[in-house]
């Protein structure tokens, strides 16, 4: 089976950029509290390695002072190697880059807001504010363009500001399929009333033998 | 943000701040940028000083009481991870003088749910309430049949918000629903 493709996409719509409701702003304002990333993975991460770290070598510690030492750690090979490594070894250099590039993952994570994992929608109720995630807007956006007659198979994924639907048809006249998908997808997703309307873009593959 | 998350930030930010300035410090000395402060390439990493101060013991119970302080907070800082504002009681009646009512915030969330799930567009209903006893924010994650329509979801999640808010004699509670779509 030999495929081509063919693509339809949604203009931009230039409309509701510039009205911006007091109500709408709340609802943004809510939505991006409540689902900003609260970084919670490298949080975890960093303490875990913190906490096991500090515990091994603590324990080491003590039982050193009691004469008993465990041997958790190869302490006296640790010693060895820092009375015979110059600042200048390539080995202390690599260390020192190793840990500037950390430190600065670590502040870029720390700094820079992250993802809001969910979208805004209209809502018709003043306090009420209703969002949806990109996972589940992808899975609205493939079941629209299976329902659509002459699709097999289709995969969403939700970008910035645009959803991309991917068809797979058995067709081997799929002309003007391309448009119905996306009309069908548009309308689904128009229904939910989404606060930044994204563009629709549809690529379908279809037989050509 | 949540305290959580400022939490995490700022964890973040400082061991990212000190794994910079060792690196830095180490780097600078590794080049002999400033060997009048840092001191010489060539000396080894561990001198004759901290050697020193390795074999008194003393050395070694500080070392061990200033790591267990650090492992403590380290597991502090994964104990907050789970921390929550969840309301698990309602106050009704906030007039202090005539007494207080309260209710199972359970007994609300669950009524809510069960209106959501007696549609024939929505599957499943999950309700929370978080923040102040008698002001509380409800948190509402809705998943609707893949069948459904999305507008009708929503129309019927809005319906069950107004009965439940009338329910509560709380015309304006703030809410945040998440519309899901089911498989």
């Amino acid at each position: 089976m030999t495929t081509t493709e063919q693509t339809a996409a949604t203009e931009p719509s230039p409309a509701d950029r510039t009205g911006h409701s007091e109500d709408e702003q709340a609802v943004r304002r809510t939505v991006t509290r409540q689902y900003r990333t609260r970084r919670t993975v490298p949080a975890v991460i960093v303490a875990l390695l913190i906490a096991a770290a500090s515990i091994v070598i603590a324990i080491e510690a003590i039982s050193r002072l009691f004469d008993q030492p465990l041997g958790l750690l190869p302490v006296e090979a640790l010693g060895d190697l820092g009375r015979e490594t110059q600042w200048n070894d390539p080995l202390t250099v690599t260390v020192a880059i190793v840990a500037i590039l950390l430190g600065l993952l670590l502040l870029v994570l720390a700094l820079t807001p992250g993802r809001v994992r969910a979208r805004p929608l209209h809502s018709a109720r003043p306090g009420v504010a209703v969002a949806v995630a990109p996972g589940d807007l992808e899975r609205l956006a493939a079941q629209a363009a299976e329902a659509v007659d002459g699709v097999d198979h289709a995969r969403a994924s939700a970008g910035n500001g645009r959803v991309s639907v991917r068809v797979d048809s058995p067709l081997h006249d799929a002309g003007g399929l391309d448009e119905q998908v996306q009309q069908a997808v548009s309308e689904r997703l128009d229904q939910l009333g989404l606060l930044d309307e994204p563009q629709v873009r549809v690529s379908v593959r279809h037989r050509e033998d | 943000m949540n305290r959580t998350a400022r939490g995490n930030r700022i964890g973040l930010a400082i061991v990212g701040v000190l794994l910079l300035l060792a690196g830095v410090a180490a780097l600078i000395r590794a080049l002999e940028v400033m060997p009048g402060v840092l001191g010489s390439a060539d000396a080894p990493v561990i001198e004759q000083p901290l050697q020193d101060l390795a074999d008194q013991p003393w050395f070694w119970v500080v070392l061990a009481i200033v790591l267990i302080v650090i492992a403590v907070l380290a597991l502090r800082w994964i104990g907050v991870q789970a921390r929550s504002d969840a309301v698990r009681r309602l106050r009704l009646e906030s007039d202090t003088r005539v007494g207080s009512i309260s209710m199972p915030a359970d007994a609300a969330t669950g009524a809510l749910e069960d209106d959501l799930e007696s549609s024939p567009y929505l599957r499943h209903a999950e309700a929370g309430l978080g923040g102040g006893p008698s002001r509380p924010r409800l948190r509402l994650s809705v998943t609707m049949e893949p069948t459904a329509e999305p507008a009708a979801a929503l129309e019927r999640t809005h319906e069950a918000l107004d009965r439940y808010q009338q329910a509560m004699e709380m015309p304006d509670a703030p809410a945040v629903v998440q519309l899901c779509v089911g498989r």
